[in-house]
């Protein structure tokens, strides 16, 4: 018997963003997920843990920061990998992401190998 | 008088101090040193000549020296001639002291009568050096009255800028009279892109100045550099972009547009078009976004962590944290901006009857993090959020008198600022954590070095032997300078450190520092110091001088440039130093080899000092200075000396004018005199 596949949830108002990156993962072997803003993200989370969180940062309504925050405080999330995807360049942005949670932070543009080798890579640290 | 007994002769003397302190009290003039000092004169004179006849005591010279003294430059000075009688030493200290008194009085009127004035032009000078711009006041035909800091800083180089020089040195006289000409057509200000002589362009400001005694104008500079630089480097950025934009523009619409007739090695290649020229975008804007981030939208200072927690607690009224940040870390923010904020956070968190709050500052990866910490009341994490990014409108202290709103100021929706945005202006970023039981909230801010610690000032050390050159005293000056008040003058006061005393073996100046004297007073702004590279090695007597050390020396300018830029800093000055012979010839080996041109007219201030005591033997630099009053502080550094050398000779000056020296050429040929007589003795 096969190993079941890996779900991703990937949050993001940027439909554009989310059509390639459904593409992206779902071709890496991935079950995918979509949000399409910070209250969905989290509800999603809530309902099913995923086994890797990708978080744009400025959506509308909570950003990605926030979600992070809200699920790292939960301990069925405490070491699911959570990726911040965003415009958001800044050194002092990157410190804030990681001390808030997020497992790595990666800012747009971004190129999709580099994304998905992240993404592997922290998937073999996860326990369990 | 040969005739009078003792008795006559100490009733007269006592009627006259009797008579002065009357006087003293009585009258109300500047200085009033004159009103006491002047009976006291008398009194000095009156016994001269009831003696004279008899025998001319020596101690008499002491005591004509500390009138004169008392008179004009040290009220403070001490009588210690063991010689003159204990009653007369008394009595005329006794009188000095009374002078000193009375003219305390008088300044206190003085201060009293003149303070509003000098508020205001405190005040002005504020404004003026508060400034970011460069301002200079300068008369139509360009002479400069004042200028401020940011102009000295701009115009540093060219040593150009110096009161009473002319404006035209730095700025062609057409240029400046295209905008006189403009301004005078308009009678207000006119603004435009003014060029200096050295090639940079300024935008420039001219506004009427209305004096008293002759019309002027007020320039306000900036350079264009500044403004342009920023702008140009985004221009660099985003310009050669569009290229890449458009190959990939082209690339994609061909790669959509196509209804199947593209064959597959043209899709492919389509498409290695559309990546290569995406990844190269990428790249350029991570060049972009990097300029954006060097660029912060707020001036920000440097202050040390303790200052700034210092600041806040005070502000927020909490106690000083106990354990105080070290004196190494250090940030970079807007220190008032951020105090207004973490008010406003405080209040927003009273209304919710938190228990307690407090302040910490740490370092963290790089940045320092504040953090405002809280205990108890009822803060829902995402209101907190949501307020963070809203603008700041309420005042958190209302004006005074400020009972009604007040209506928002103009271009307010443009001002308004959020906690967040005041804190990523300065580079930083901003989150809060909130538990059942309190919370924080983070405000990153970015460090800044520590400033270098002030080298420890060195130990007084021996001052160099005396030099003096002959061929100084065979430079005349023209008439019109030779007629010059020496208290009028334009003097560059300056001193040299050296490798060795001796240049004709190959010595060499290691670093030149000069200070401005005009009008017998001290210029402050106008300094100048320069290390000097050299080959030679220090001599260790040397150096145990001045403590400099050819490592120090590595980066400085060399000797012909170094001279030169002094030159350039001395202009049309007359030179003054102390013992400057010394110096001279050190320069003028230098400017020998290099081809420049001295300065002709020197002044000495041991000269100077030998002509007012000239019993005295003791001329140092130190001596005379402790003899004037002057603080003795940071000896031994060339700027130092000149310094002092050049309060010295501020002091000298009434002095000399009692030994009836007031013009350049008096000045000049008292010295040739005092210098045969330091040359018989």
């Amino acid at each position: 018997m096969t190993m079941p596949a890996s779900t991703v949830l990937i949050a993001d108002d940027e439909d554009n963003m989310l059509v390639s990156l459904e593409v992206l993962f779902t071709r890496a072997g991935f079950d995918v997920r979509l949000a399409r803003d910070g209250h969905d993200a989290f509800a999603q989370a809530q309902n099913s843990v995923p086994d890797l969180i990708l978080l744009d940062v400025m959506m509308p309504g909570r950003d990605g920061f926030s979600v992070c925050q809200a699920l790292r405080a939960d301990p069925r999330f405490a070491h699911t990998p959570i990726i911040m995807l965003t415009a958001k360049a800044r050194e002092a942005d990157r410190v804030k992401g990681l001390t808030l949670g997020a497992s790595d932070y990666l800012t747009k543009p971004f190129s999709t190998r580099e994304l998905l080798a992240r993404a592997n890579a922290l998937l073999k640290r996860t326990p369990g | 008088m040969n005739g009078l007994g003792t008795p006559v002769r100490r009733s007269l003397a006592l009627l006259l101090m009797a008579a002065a302190w009357v006087g003293g009290g009585l009258l109300w003039q500047w200085p009033a040193g004159v009103v006491v000092v002047g009976p006291m004169a008398a009194l000095v004179l009156l016994i001269g000549d009831l003696i004279r006849e008899q025998r001319r005591p020596h101690w008499l010279a002491s005591v004509e020296h500390a009138v004169d003294l008392w008179s004009s430059a040290n009220p403070r000075y001490s009588l210690d001639d063991p010689r003159v009688p204990v009653m007369l030493r008394r009595s005329l200290e006794a009188l000095a002291e009374h002078a000193v008194q009375q003219g305390q009085r008088v300044q206190a009127r003085v201060e009293e009568v003149t303070a509003p004035y000098a508020q205001d032009r405190a005040l002005l000078h504020g404004l003026i050096d508060a400034r970011e711009g460069a301002v200079i006041a300068a008369t139509l035909d360009g002479r400069i009255l004042l200028y401020n800091a940011a102009a000295q800083r701009l115009f540093n180089d060219d040593n150009a800028l110096a009161l009473g020089r002319s404006l035209f040195v730095i700025f062609r006289r057409w240029a400046v009279s295209h905008f006189v000409e403009r301004m005078r057509a308009s009678g207000r200000m006119v603004s435009g892109v003014l060029g200096s002589r050295r090639g940079v362009l300024y935008h420039a400001q001219v506004a009427p100045l209305g004096l008293e005694s002759h019309e002027g104008l007020l320039l306000a500079l900036a350079p264009l550099g500044t403004y342009s630089a920023s702008r140009r480097e985004l221009m660099r950025l985003v310009e050669p972009r569009r290229t890449r934009l458009a190959n990939l523009q082209v690339a994609l619409e061909t790669l959509t547009d196509d209804d199947g007739g593209l064959e597959t090695r043209t899709r492919r290649q389509l498409l290695t078009v559309a990546r290569d020229e995406s990844v190269e975008l990428a790249r350029s804007f991570a060049a972009l976004s990097a300029h954006l981030e060097r660029t912060n939208a707020l001036p920000l200072d440097d202050i040390s962590a303790a200052d700034l927690l210092a600041l806040l607690s005070a502000r927020l009224a909490l106690p000083t944290p106990s354990a105080a940040p070290e004196a190494t870390f250090w940030v970079r923010a807007e220190a008032a901006l951020l105090a207004e904020a973490c008010i406003a956070v405080m209040g927003w968190l009273q209304a919710r009857e938190v228990a307690s709050h407090g302040l910490r500052l740490q370092p963290q990866e790089g940045y320092a993090a504040l953090e405002l910490h809280w205990q108890g009341g009822q803060v829902a994490a995402e209101d907190l959020q949501q307020w963070l990014r809203q603008p700041l409108s309420h005042d958190p202290e209302p004006a005074p008198g400020d009972a009604i709103a007040r209506p928002p100021e103009a271009d307010a929706a443009d001002a308004q600022w959020t906690p967040e945005d005041l804190v990523e202006a300065q580079g930083g970023a901003l989150w809060c954590e909130v538990h059942a039981d309190g919370g924080q909230i983070t405000i990153l801010l970015a460090q800044a070095g520590a400033p270098e610690a002030p080298a420890a000032p060195r130990a007084a050390l021996p001052a160099r032997p005396e030099y003096f050159d002959f061929a100084m005293f065979s430079r005349t000056p023209d008439a019109s300078l030779s007629a010059q008040p020496l208290a009028r003058l334009a003097l560059t006061v300056f001193d040299t450190e050296t490798t060795g005393l001796n240049p004709t073996q190959g010595d060499e100046i290691i670093s030149i520092g000069a200070i401005r004297v005009l009008n017998g007073r001290l210029i402050g702004q106008e300094v100048f110091e320069t290390l000097v590279r050299t080959h030679r090695p220090i001599h260790p007597e040397s150096q145990s001088i001045h403590g400099l050390h050819a490592d120090m020396l590595r980066d400085a300018p060399g000797q012909a440039e170094a001279i030169s830029r002094f030159l350039r800093f001395a202009g049309e000055t007359v030179l003054l130093g102390h013992n400057v012979a010394f110096d001279m010839r050190f320069l003028d080996i230098a400017a020998t080899q290099h081809g420049l041109a001295l300065p002709q007219l020197t002044l000495d201030t041991l000269l100077l000092s030998s002509l007012v005591y000239p019993e005295r033997d003791q001329h140092r630099l130190e001596d005379v200075a402790t003899r004037l009053g002057v603080t003795v502080l940071g000896r031994h550094t060339s700027l130092g000396d000149a310094l002092l050398t050049a309060e010295v000779f501020c002091r000298l000056l009434p002095l000399l004018e009692l030994k009836g020296i007031r013009t350049l050429g008096e000045a000049l040929d008292a010295s040739r005199h005092s210098w045969y007589a330091r040359l018989d003795y």
